[in-house]
């Protein structure tokens, strides 16, 4: 998933608590220009007594990774995440490590830092499930917040409660797997897809991975305690699944969805 | 484009292949080619509207329709009109212009290039109008580059595989409706043109046996008799009739020097035109005559049989025939010497005497015109002029009947102004002893407006030099007869006021009757007519008037001949029949400058006026179909009425008759009726003016602002038929729990009781003990809880499948409103006042099958065992 907003917005604490509520190891990396690949992956250290190389595991072994400022690592180093995104697994020295069969990956990006960032390639992009932007906070929430923070000095302080047991997100994920989803939705959503990679607009459409991608993510009807899936789940999730792939601004990018979404019409 | 103007242009060519109308064939042509041009350019900067189906098909419907409604309109009004396969071919050919206006869509333009084709192939099978072979040559080439340029446009996007936009249900249905449509247009209308051109597929008229008053070929059919050019087998006044060796008396003469049969020898040698041997046709059996203008029927039916191997003469009772209008004067035989019981012709015999008019020869469009000077310029009375086509059938004598006012005549290759001859009254005479039968004649004329004659005081203000025009015997009746005339005009000036007061005067005065005869003894038959009997035969009216006239010193004469009465008039032979019994007799008045000006003073009989101004005839349509409406004014109110009734309240309409049908039509099970359901609303939606954006779905436009007031209503029916739509059926759920075992090779039962998904029976089971499930547990309920609240979601979206409804869906102020059930309404109020309960309730009502009123909608989902909440318990 990509937070992607402007600073200060709490992306970051946002992600701590989706982590956090989820359950599961947490791990965080701060990218910065000098973050090195071996940062994330991990790396092979000789020791010294038993002069042999040790394997020494990064943050990407663990069930959630917050990668914070994403785009302010080197492209190098952002690559080396395409492999744990795509495939669950590291390979370090010729050696394949397996990560967490629920390893998901939680970035943030500030889009008003130009300077000494990299933007994230296409590919890469296309392996975030969705992107999704925090907005401010209503003005009454902004008062709540005012008066739970005084006198407190730090509020990230306060940890947010587990919600899952360990293995209760892989049973629920292996729920929404086997949502039944019709053969008339299957085919809107290849309408969508279609009509993504006709719009004058975009670059480039929706892959056939991000297809995947968004039928899986419209089994958010899960939630609604359904069994299968609607045309109203997809458009629920189209906007932010979308909105990482098109590579558009934004703004620009819920008008053009908008446009596709209008282009297509739903099953009856 | 192109190629679509080159067939519409051959089409209209071969329309009017019969009827040589030169200048209206270019001016369809061209206008047809400006409004595709027109219509291109319109379209050409507004390229969207030609996708929107409400724009194009409407006009594609109006255009075929149109050209269709025309025709009655046509055939009733102007008394013209169309063979049915070319009223067809004509609708067909705007559509086809139509469609290449909007062609911008391949689609359209293939349609419209296959219409082209077709109708190329049926122009050049039915004519042989001359630059048809030309423009079908130039339409071949247009077609091949069309077929080239078309093929390489769309090469691209062969090379994709295009497997959608099949519709089974569409195609299912057209070819089911179109045969019924066929065969029921076939059964209900009987053995008509329609079912001919069905059974034949390609209509035609002629040879089929059956009677089409409007046909133009076949010798059996139709009364617009057309000229043969090949295997002719009868005769008709005909202009272009084929020439035949006959041995009767002929306009024309063909030298024949062919190693043949005897020339036939013709028995009555007279003045004819020579004509080139090429033009004659040899047919070696008897030719039959057509005589009549048309068909005719006699109520005197002869006892033998048909012989329906040979054709007969069609003989006739009429002296000739006249196409042009009617009623109208056709003068024969002048008299001017009157003794008071005989009038006397003026002799003229002498073809080469001084007193006959100068003619010319002019060439008018193919046809030769004898030009006749008129006289009486000077008195600008006239206004129009008519042609009237005489064909001749018994007429004795070489005297060509003609109208008062006659400036031309015409026959077929007469270009020899020595076979005429004109006398100074204007009679026209062929120099021969006889006009032969079947002759066409053409006549023009100049129309004498009256009221311009009315206007000029000049008019017979001049007494003429006595002649034997103005002389009037002496008798003892000539006194009384002046007497009556001074009391007719008394008070009137000298000159037309008099003319038109006794001319008025004596068709009042009289009555005809032509049984009545003066006794033969009678001194002065014009006396007795006037003052005793005052009834009688045309004749006395009109030698009463000239009589008349001469007492008060106009000058007279008497002049017999035809009279083509309206009443013979055939509207649909278009021609009127001239009888012997027609024969009519009428006086014509010097009115100076050498001018004769025709009075009629039979009551009953009327002198042609000028031929009506466009105006003059739109008011007479006008007229006319005021009549018909007030004829038929009760049904037409009727039907208007209705018209703006179901216009008014078609939107009503069209939702009562859904509603119906969708309450007593509908069948299918119950998802089906609720899918059709939500369909229905849709509609209705867009009948109340929301119309539902093809992007978004319906429970996403339920949420606006202004649908507030039905807001749960339409959220609950579209949960339910999006759950009835989607939802996996039980032969999907079955299939997909048979592969996941098989796949995970562990037993089907177990499987089923792990997941809930995929049991679907065991509902209540698993609701209540699943122990062994962990996930049930409280803990993920409040998980789902909280994710679906942040989702910002409504959190008990499922509840819709807790409510009832009837299924009565009522529109009240154009807004959509459902009526609930006393269930819906307690169900809601439940879960206000405990909304922790509401899942619970869910389960209960779900696992128990539902209770209370309208209980279908609501259980079907749990009795087909499709709906199951894997964290539902029993705890509440």
């Amino acid at each position: 998933m990509l937070l992607e907003d402007k600073p200060g917005l709490g992306k970051t604490t946002l992600a701590k608590a989706l982590a956090a509520a989820i359950g599961g190891d947490f791990a965080r990396a701060q990218c910065t220009p000098d973050l090195l690949p071996s940062d994330i992956t991990g790396f092979n250290i000789f020791n010294q007594k038993t002069h042999e190389f040790e394997y020494r595991r990064g943050p990407v072994f663990s069930d959630v990774l917050l990668a914070d400022e994403i785009n302010r690592a080197t492209p190098r180093t952002q690559s080396a995440l395409l492999e744990a995104m795509a495939e669950r697994q590291v390979t370090v020295d010729a050696e394949r490590f397996e990560l967490s069969s629920q390893f998901f990956v939680i970035a943030t990006q500030n889009p008003v830092d130009q300077h000494g960032t990299y933007p994230l390639p296409e590919a890469q992009l296309d392996r975030f499930a969705m992107k999704l932007s925090v907005g401010y906070p209503e003005p009454r929430d902004e008062l709540r917040m005012l008066q739970t923070a005084i006198g407190d000095g730090d509020a990230t302080a306060e940890q947010p409660e587990s919600i899952l047991e360990p293995g209760e997100l892989a049973e629920l994920q292996s729920h929404v797997q086997r949502l039944h989803v019709a053969e008339p939705v299957q085919e809107y959503l290849v309408r969508i897809a279609a009509e993504t990679r006709k719009h004058p607009s975009i670059a480039l459409g929706l892959s056939p991975r991000g297809l995947l991608t968004l039928q899986r993510t419209a089994g958010s009807g899960f939630l609604a305690g359904r069994s299968f899936v609607t045309p109203d789940d997809v458009l629920d999730v189209v906007v932010p699944v979308l909105s990482v792939r098109i590579g558009l601004e934004q703004h620009e990018a819920a008008r053009v969805i908008q446009e596709v979404l209008d282009a297509v019409a739903v099953p009856e | 484009m192109i190629a679509t103007l080159i067939a519409a242009g051959i089409f209209t060519l071969t329309e009017h292949d019969d009827h040589r109308h030169t200048w209206w064939c270019a001016f369809e042509i061209t206008l047809q080619t400006l409004l595709v041009i027109v219509g291109m350019a319109f379209f050409r900067t507004r390229l969207k509207l030609l996708h929107d189906t409400s724009v194009v098909q409407p006009i594609l419907v109006m255009v075929v329709t149109l050209t269709l409604l025309c025709e009655p309109f046509q055939r009733f009004f102007l008394e013209h009109g169309h063979p049915f396969e070319v009223l067809v071919m004509h609708s067909q050919s705007n559509l086809m212009l139509a469609l290449a206006v909007c062609g911008f869509r391949i689609t359209f333009q293939r349609l419209a290039m296959l219409i082209a084709v077709f109708l190329t192939i049926f122009s050049c099978t039915i004519s042989n109008a001359s630059g048809l072979l030309p423009l079908t040559i130039l339409f071949a080439i247009g077609c091949l580059v069309w077929l080239v340029a078309s093929w390489w446009e769309t090469v691209d996007r062969r090379l994709m595989k295009n497997d959608h936009g099949r519709r089974p249900l569409v195609w299912l249905g057209t070819a089911v409706s179109v045969p019924l449509l066929l065969m029921l247009t076939a059964a209900g209308f009987g053995a008509n043109t329609v079912t001919t051109a069905l059974k034949g597929f390609m209509p035609s008229s002629g040879g089929t046996g059956h009677y089409d008053p409007f046909s133009r070929g076949g010798v059996n059919d139709g009364d617009a008799l057309v000229a043969g050019n090949k295997n002719v087998k009868s005769f008709a006044p005909l202009d272009d009739a084929p020439f035949m060796e006959s041995d009767k008396p002929s306009l024309y003469d063909i030298f024949n020097d062919l190693f043949d049969e005897p020339p036939k020898i013709i028995k009555d040698q007279q003045r004819a035109i020579a004509l080139p041997p090429e033009q004659l046709l040899h047919v070696h059996q008897k030719m039959a005559e057509a005589k009549q203008a048309g068909r005719e029927f006699s109520l005197l039916r002869s006892g033998r049989k048909a012989d329906r191997q040979r054709i007969h003469d069609l003989d006739t009772h009429a002296a000739f025939y006249v196409a042009g209008r009617v009623p109208a004067h056709f003068r024969m035989e002048i008299y001017e010497h009157f003794d008071g019981v005989t009038w006397y012709p003026l002799e003229d015999a002498d073809p080469h005497s001084e007193t006959s008019r100068r003619t010319t020869m002019r060439q008018i469009e193919d046809r030769h015109w004898l030009s006749i000077p008129l006289t009486g310029r000077g008195f600008e009375m006239y206004s129009g002029s008519d042609t009237h086509s005489l064909k001749v059938a018994n007429l004795q004598g070489n005297v060509i009947p003609a109208p008062p006012g006659t400036v031309g005549v015409s026959i077929d290759r007469v270009d020899r102004e020595d076979m005429y001859h004109v006398t100074s009254d204007g009679i026209v005479t062929l120099r021969r002893e006889t006009i032969p039968e079947m002759t066409p004649i053409a006549v023009a004329s100049e129309c004498v407006l009256r009221e311009r004659i009315a206007e000029n005081s000049l008019v017979a203000s001049l007494r003429r030099d006595a002649t034997v025009t103005s002389v009037l015997p002496e008798e003892t009746a000539t006194d009384r007869v002046r007497q009556l005339a001074e009391a007719w005009t008394s008070g009137l000036p000298r000159g037309w006021p008099q003319i038109a007061a006794i001319e008025a005067r004596l068709r009042q005065h009289a009555v005809v009757d032509r049984e009545t005869r003066p006794a033969d003894d009678c001194e002065s038959p014009v006396a007795e007519f006037l003052f005793e009997q005052r009834r009688g035969p045309e004749y006395l009216f009109a030698s009463s008037a000239a009589c008349l006239l001469r007492s008060l010193g106009y000058s007279t004469r008497l002049i017999s001949g035809f009279y083509a009465h309206p009443h013979n008039y055939d509207s649909r032979k278009q021609h009127t029949a001239v009888f012997a019994r027609d024969a009519h007799f009428w006086c014509e008045v010097f009115i100076g400058s050498d001018a004769w000006v025709t009075v009629e003073a039979t009551p009953g009989y009327e002198i042609l006026g000028p031929p009506p101004t466009l105006f003059e005839r739109l008011l007479h349509t006008a007229h006319l179909i005021w009549l018909a409406a007030v004829a038929n004014a009760v049904p037409l109110v009727a039907a208007a009425l209705l018209t703006i009734l179901l216009l008014a309240y078609r939107r009503s309409i069209r939702e009562r008759l859904l509603t119906w049908h969708w309450r007593w039509f509908q069948s299918g099970s119950l998802q089906q009726r609720t899918v059709s359901l939500a369909a229905l609303v849709d509609y209705r939606l867009l009948l109340a003016g929301q119309p539902r954006p093809a992007g978004t779905t319906l429970l996403r436009w339920s949420r606006r602002a202004d649908l507030s007031h039905v807001h749960t209503a339409l959220q609950q029916l579209a949960n339910q038929a999006t759950a009835a739509r989607y939802a996996p059926t039980s032969d999907e759920l079955a299939s997909k729990t048979h592969l996941e075992s098989a796949e995970e090779g562990t037993p089907l039962v177990g499987t089923e009781a792990d997941d809930p998904l995929t049991a679907p029976a065991r509902n209540s089971h698993f609701s209540t003990t699943n122990a062994r499930n962990n996930i049930t547990t409280p803990r993920l309920t409040r998980a789902i809880g909280e994710a679906s609240r942040q989702a910002k979601r409504k959190p008990r979206r499922w509840l819709g499948l807790n409510g009832s409804y009837d299924k009565t869906f009522c529109q009240h102020d154009n807004n959509i409103g459902i009526s609930q059930t006393t269930n819906q309404h307690r169900s809601a109020d439940t879960n206000r006042r405990h909304p922790s309960a509401t899942e619970h309730s869910s389960a209960r009502q779900a696992g128990c099958g539902g209770n209370g009123a309208g209980l279908p909608a609501v259980t079907w989902a749990f009795a087909a065992g499709r709906q199951a909440w894997p964290w539902q318990d029993n705890s509440g």
